[in-house]
């Protein structure tokens, strides 16, 4: 039997009924990663040691007859932008190549209070800006789909990790896509929690008011159960919020009488066949098990790449303003004063794209632009926000594609940033609104990659989301 | 738009490599562009004063332990007698 | 300042919050520890770390505001303001620029002129960088600093001299450290001044341009330099030239305000509303609470001496404005049998000792004042008795009592004893004895103030001039 082939679900079953020990659970997954990530580049950072010494534990406790959590011993990856104490936290970036956290992240807790086994750190687009993963600066990563394809990002490494069987589910981080937009080109889920849902404690900012740590699974049943262990109301986060408690045992339900809303905007000329009819396809599917789906319009929509690219490289130039080589991260040789301890040190330390971001941010929030760019970004992102709200009083979700195609092969960007932005056209809305989001696996394409739906919902619908996800999932793989 | 590139550069403590610059300045004319299309967005009425956003949980005035000074100091690029260390700084850098 | 030129000042005053632990974090906001020992990932801005708010720096804040006859928002928002700094660990320091939680207050000063109203634009929290050392070699950072609570206090443009500037600011130390927002030691850097100067003709409305002097660490330092700065405006002006805006210190040495080394250009800080943070909101009630927890000011204690105690408008004042003044008054008027007494003897021996630009509190003799007051309330000692044995409390702290008895001060009442000396003194001044007995009072006064020099001071006055006129009298 091949445990990397296992769901989480599947695997924590066998762990408590003893038919497998943590040890060999771990060990599957640690020889997965040297079988495979020599070709695949998922990981930053193997952390062998500590995935073996949490199996290790979970197997004495076990032994020991102790009350344990439903997922102990499950292994797991986590987005190296995500902070973990005592192991190094690249974002894939020059700038922090050997930055040890003193502390973890609110999600890793939960992962550690729940005995997850860590595996490793993922590898990411540069501080999450990207969408492909081709940013980092350390290495590519390859999708297992297809080799010479991208996986996606900015949470590439992760969802490649969980679609080739290097890890069960993984944590991943999405500010415009980046946990749903890996989901749909490896083929896996994907889920963006409501805005506030998940503490941001120790998530390294990128753009603090549209981001969430997310989850990469194989299943949306994995996912659910994922969700669950990481959500809720963190002290330390003072955007986080009090959700009403999320019940996910609805997650096997029917999808009777869903009403579904589908934006026109995001079914137009830029999204290519093969995508629009395995979405339509996927629409057609839930109507068959009772549900309703219609066009609507959301006019606001065009507005959200420009709102977006604004607000998060407004927040990203403020909020990576502190890697400035004075306590700690990559200080620069050969300064001679401060301004070129610091010029020299971001200079270095960061990639292409995120000083494009940088300069972009710095530039839209700079005085006598302010008023005409942030301020006016701020003001679309209101409007649409409403909009959403609106459709979603008369609909229970929202579904679209994830991506306008599938995935692109490695090295063949279009070097026009402005035209690479537009990959992230249907996944930026939800993390302008806040709400909760799902990439689903709904079939393929001729190329034979995945390609994914997603669905949006009003906040703290994730149990509704997933539902109408499981059945989608069913549907598809049955 | 002609947009003065190294001034945000200065701004935005980035150093830019002669190389470099012609094509930035280009892609963040685009990208400068691009963003611009919200010039002629129907955004009136929208305004954002605190009154509009939601309100946040405050901390109550207590103390924790704060982090051991070695841990703080050991990822320091440099230190001398538990103090961070850093080249002369211009004595009216501080905008306080 | 030569005729036809006014100075016209406004303040920013930075304060120190009493806060147990920062703004944004729960490290101990104590002062004197090992340097970088008070820190978190939060305030040194490590990657992942995130603020919360406070509510004991929005409390302290409400406090300030509501001292100082604020408008107190209900709903205010934190904004980050962007610049470089070593001292800066975020490189961004989290302030209230677009919607501070305090505007449109007042403070009244008192100069000789009279009482006069300065404007408070407003005030708002914001967090405290780091300290940094200066050395040959390069800067040494402390970040235990880094995210003390702070409010800023901006004034109007309303001060005119470095005289109002004190009062101003001596006025603003008492309301906030009675209101219990702060110790406000400018010594200590709990307080801290920076002044916007600019001249024009007296007469003129508009404004001319202004410099900022920062790094001013005592009030005294403060007026110098403003007078030094004023007159130099002045100078510029009358010679036909351009003041230029830009950053001066104080030198200390020299008396003489000089140029800071200016930056290339103008920082640009592009403030924006801090996405961490939502926004700060209170209610109507909640605000009510906290006015209503204010501890007394100035104004209601002055008011309840006059009322409990009697006192004068004048003596109330005085002894209202600075607590550890207050407390020594109270704790000796709730032991003796006049306060009155006590307050007259507070206020005409010992205020003019005090100054409270030094930053130490008053020292505690209420024990000592009780028992004086009682003293000379019961005869035992003498009015002038009073001064001298003030003087003496006031150096050692030596209980009156004690004082007196050792040094024999008491009164002397008794007839017999004083006698002799009234004798004495009359004989050895007949001449002023012949013009008392021709009419003219004013010899009395000559040769009871003779009785009471000969009794060091001991001779009770009345009993004194008494036998001074008997004996006068008999002796025609």
């Amino acid at each position: 039997m091949n445990l990397t082939q296992l769901s989480m679900t599947e695997l924590a079953s066998l762990l408590q009924t003893r038919k497998i020990s943590a040890m060999e659970a771990a060990e599957a997954y640690l020889a997965q990663i040297r079988e495979k990530d020599g070709e695949i580049g998922a990981y930053l950072t193997v952390t062998e040691k500590i995935a073996l010494q949490q199996a290790q534990k979970t197997d004495r406790q076990r032994a020991a007859g102790e009350e344990l959590p439903r997922f102990v011993g499950i292994p797991a990856a986590v987005k190296d932008n995500i902070c973990t104490k005592g192991i190094r936290t690249t974002c894939a970036s020059r700038i922090l190549e050997n930055f040890v956290p003193p502390y973890d992240a609110a999600v890793v807790e939960r992962l550690l209070e729940n005995g997850i086994a860590i595996l490793g750190k993922t590898n990411l687009d540069e501080f999450g800006m990207g969408s492909t993963t081709e940013n980092s600066a350390f290495r590519i990563t390859h999708n297992p789909c297809a080799l010479d394809r991208v996986p996606g990002g900015s949470s590439g490494g992760s969802a490649a990790a969980v679609a080739a069987g290097m890890a069960p589910f993984a944590l991943g981080s999405d500010t415009g896509g980046s946990v749903r937009l890996p989901a749909s080109h490896c083929g896996v889920v994907g889920v963006k929690p409501t805005y506030g849902a998940v503490s941001r404690w120790g998530l390294v900012a990128f753009a603090s008011s549209l981001e969430q740590v997310g989850v990469l699974a194989r299943t949306v049943p994995d996912a659910a159960a994922v969700l669950d262990m990481i959500v809720g109301y963190d002290r330390r986060d003072a955007t986080s919020r009090r959700s009403p408690g999320m019940d996910f045992s609805q997650i096997g339900q029917d999808v009777k009488a869903l009403r579904i809303a589908m934006p026109r905007e995001l079914f137009g000329v830029e999204i290519t066949r093969p995508v629009r009819e395995a979405v339509e396809r996927a629409a057609s599917v839930l109507e068959r098990c009772g549900a309703a789906a219609e066009f609507v319009d959301m006019p606001s929509l065009r507005y959200a790449l420009p709102a977006y690219y604004m607000i998060s490289s407004a927040e990203s130039s403020s909020n990576l303003a502190r890697f400035d080589g004075v306590r700690y991260g990559r200080r620069a040789a050969g300064y001679t004063d401060m301004d070129s301890l610091y010029e020299r040190s971001r200079g270095e330390g960061f990639g292409r794209e995120v000083k494009r971001r940088l300069l972009l941010g710095s530039f839209v929030l700079s005085a006598g632009y302010y008023d005409g760019y942030y301020r006016n970004a701020l003001r679309a992102r209101e409007k649409i926000r409403r909009e959403f709200a609106a459709v979603l009083e008369q609909y229970d979700v929202i579904l679209s594609p994830v991506s306008p195609d599938t995935a692109p092969r490695i090295g063949k960007r279009d070097p026009d940033p402005v035209r690479q932005y537009q990959e992230d056209l249907c996944t930026v809305p939800a993390n302008l609104a806040g709400l909760p989001a799902v990439s689903v696996p709904c079939g393929r394409g001729p190329d034979g990659l995945p390609i994914g739906a997603q669905l949006v919902g009003k906040p703290f619908s994730e149990p509704l989301l997933l539902r109408a996800a499981a059945v989608l999932e069913r549907e598809v793989r049955g | 738009m002609e947009i003065d590139l190294l001034k945000i550069a200065r701004l935005a403590k980035l150093s830019i490599e002669p190389g470099e610059a012609e094509s930035l300045r280009a892609d963040l004319d685009r990208m400068v562009r691009f963003a611009g299309e919200l010039q002629n967005a129907d955004l009136d009425g929208l305004e954002l004063s605190p009154e509009t956003l939601p309100a946040m949980d405050l901390r109550e005035d207590r103390t924790e332990p704060p982090l051991a000074r070695e841990d703080i100091l050991s990822g320091a690029p440099e230190s001398r007698d538990g103090f961070f260390f850093v080249p002369k700084a211009v004595e009216t850098g501080g905008g306080a | 300042m030569k005729q036809g030129y006014e100075a016209v000042i406004g303040l920013e005053v930075h304060c120190e919050l009493k806060t147990e632990s920062k703004i944004f974090c729960a490290c101990p906001t104590s002062f004197g520890a090992q340097p970088n020992t008070h820190c978190c990932p939060v305030c040194l801005g490590m990657p992942g770390a995130l603020p919360v708010l406070n509510r004991k720096a929005v409390e302290l804040a409400i406090r300030a505001g509501t001292a100082l006859h604020c408008e107190i928002h209900p709903d205010s928002r934190m904004d980050r303001k962007n610049y470089f700094y070593p001292d800066m660990p975020k490189a961004y320091q989290i302030t209230q620029f677009a919607y501070p939680i305090c505007t449109a207050g007042w403070l009244e000063i008192e100069m000789k002129s009279g009482k006069k109203r300065i404007g408070i634009t407003r005030i708002h929290m914001e967090e405290d960088a780091g300290k940094m050392i200066h050395t040959p070699e390069g800067s040494m950072i402390d970040y235990n600093r880094a995210g003390v609570p702070l409010i800023e206090i901006v004034s109007g443009p309303d001060l005119r001299t470095a005289e109002e500037a004190k009062a101003y600011v001596q006025k603003l130390r008492t309301l906030l450290t009675a209101a219990g927002v702060s110790d406000c030691r400018m010594q200590e850097g709990s307080l801290r001044v920076d002044v916007n100067l600019s001249v024009r003709r007296k007469g003129d409305s508009s404004l001319g341009t202004r410099t900022e002097m920062k790094n001013l660490n005592s009030v005294q330092f403060m007026a110098k330099a403003i007078q030094y700065e004023a007159d130099r405006q002045m100078q510029v002006l009358e010679s036909g030239g351009r003041v230029e805006q830009e950053t001066r210190r104080y030198n200390q040495e020299t008396g003489r305000t000089e140029v800071m080394r200016r930056k290339e250009e103008a920082d640009d800080y592009r403030y924006f509303p801090d996405p961490d943070l939502l926004a700060v909101r209170l209610s109507r009630d909640e605000t009510a609470e906290i006015a209503s927890r204010l501890p007394e000011l100035p104004d209601e204690r002055c008011a309840r001496y006059r009322e409990t105690y009697g006192l004068p408008v004048r003596d109330a004042e005085l002894l209202s404005q600075d607590l550890s003044v207050s407390r020594c008054f109270e704790e000796a008027a709730a032991k003796c049998k006049s306060p009155k007494l006590a307050a007259n003897i507070l206020i005409s021996n010992w205020l003019p000792l005090f100054d409270p630009a030094e930053e130490k509190p008053f020292p505690p003799l209420s024990a000592q004042l009780a028992q004086l007051a009682d003293l000379f309330e019961t005869g035992r000692i003498s009015s002038s008795t009073v001064k001298v044995l003030a003087l003496r409390v006031w150096e050692t702290g030596e209980s009156p009592q004690s004082a007196a008895q050792r040094e024999n001060l008491w009164q002397i009442q008794d007839e017999q004893t004083l006698l002799p000396v009234v004798q004495a003194v009359l004989a050895d001044y007949p001449a002023a004895a012949d013009d008392y007995r021709r009419g003219k009072q004013q010899a009395l006064q000559l040769l009871l103030g003779q009785v009471i020099r000969r009794t060091a001071g001991r001779a009770d006055p009345q009993t004194a001039r008494r036998l001074l006129v008997g004996t006068l009298s008999q002796t025609l």
